[in-house]
């Protein structure tokens, strides 16, 4: 777990708890500074993990370092100001589909950003070009 | 946080959104690939987001054929 995190680029304490979260298996928290950021991970992450038909711990923890990254890297700087709170787990499961370098878990973090999409009305195929721009960008500045 | 829908759910509600809006999704993806690999300057990312999503919700169809459980990792 912290070898992933720290592989993906992760700043700040890292911590695991056993006990089931609601918020799908880890959580970012933004600290004072980057060194205090806080990522945790649940035993659900794991159970998900062992799951083919659900989400690797690679891909959970994806996500959650794109949202250290929106609300951190100057690359990204502004970006976040932009972005209703529906948008931004879409920007950080696109940012976590850039960073891994497993095609699997890159192919569950685009579905997934899609799946946000289209759960919040936007029309399959509008979702999909959409998603296909903002990932190329996000790659670009990355 | 990553939600708590299952990765299978989330295939499906996809696939379910593009058949929704009248189209068969690996049909409209595979079209859309082409379009965009024949554009003057083809943008190689753009394309493998749709490659990436083709071959995600392909796996909704064949779910059942490869059901192994991944090997449990350490939590340290």
């Amino acid at each position: 777990m912290t070898r992933i995190a720290r592989g993906l680029g992760f700043v700040g304490r890292i911590e695991y708890r056993h006990v089931l979260s609601r918020a799908g298996g880890a959580q970012f928290g933004l600290g004072p500074a980057p060194s205090s950021d806080l990522l945790v991970v649940y035993a659900d992450a794991f159970e998900r993990d062992a799951d083919p038909e659900d989400f690797a711990l690679e891909a959970i923890i994806a996500h959650e370092r794109g949202h250290q990254m929106l609300l951190r890297d100057p690359r990204l700087g502004g970006l976040m100001m932009h972005l209703s709170q529906g948008t931004e787990e879409i920007v950080a499961s696109l940012i976590g589909s850039v960073l891994v370098s497993d095609t699997g878990n890159r192919r569950t973090l685009v579905a997934k950003a899609i799946g946000e999409a289209v759960s919040r009305g936007v029309e399959a195929t509008h979702a999909a070009r959409l998603v296909g721009h903002v990932r190329s960008h996000l790659e670009k500045l990355l | 946080m990553i939600g708590r829908k299952k990765l299978s759910t989330v295939r499906q509600e996809v696939r379910d959104a593009f058949v929704k809006s009248g189209h068969d999704p690996i049909q409209w993806l595979d079209l859309e690939i082409k379009r965009l690999e024949h554009q003057q300057v083809p943008d190689a990312c753009e394309i493998e987001t749709l490659v990436l999503l083709r071959d995600a919700l392909k796996k909704v169809g064949n779910r059942v054929a490869k059901k192994t459980r991944r090997p449990v990792r350490s939590r340290a």
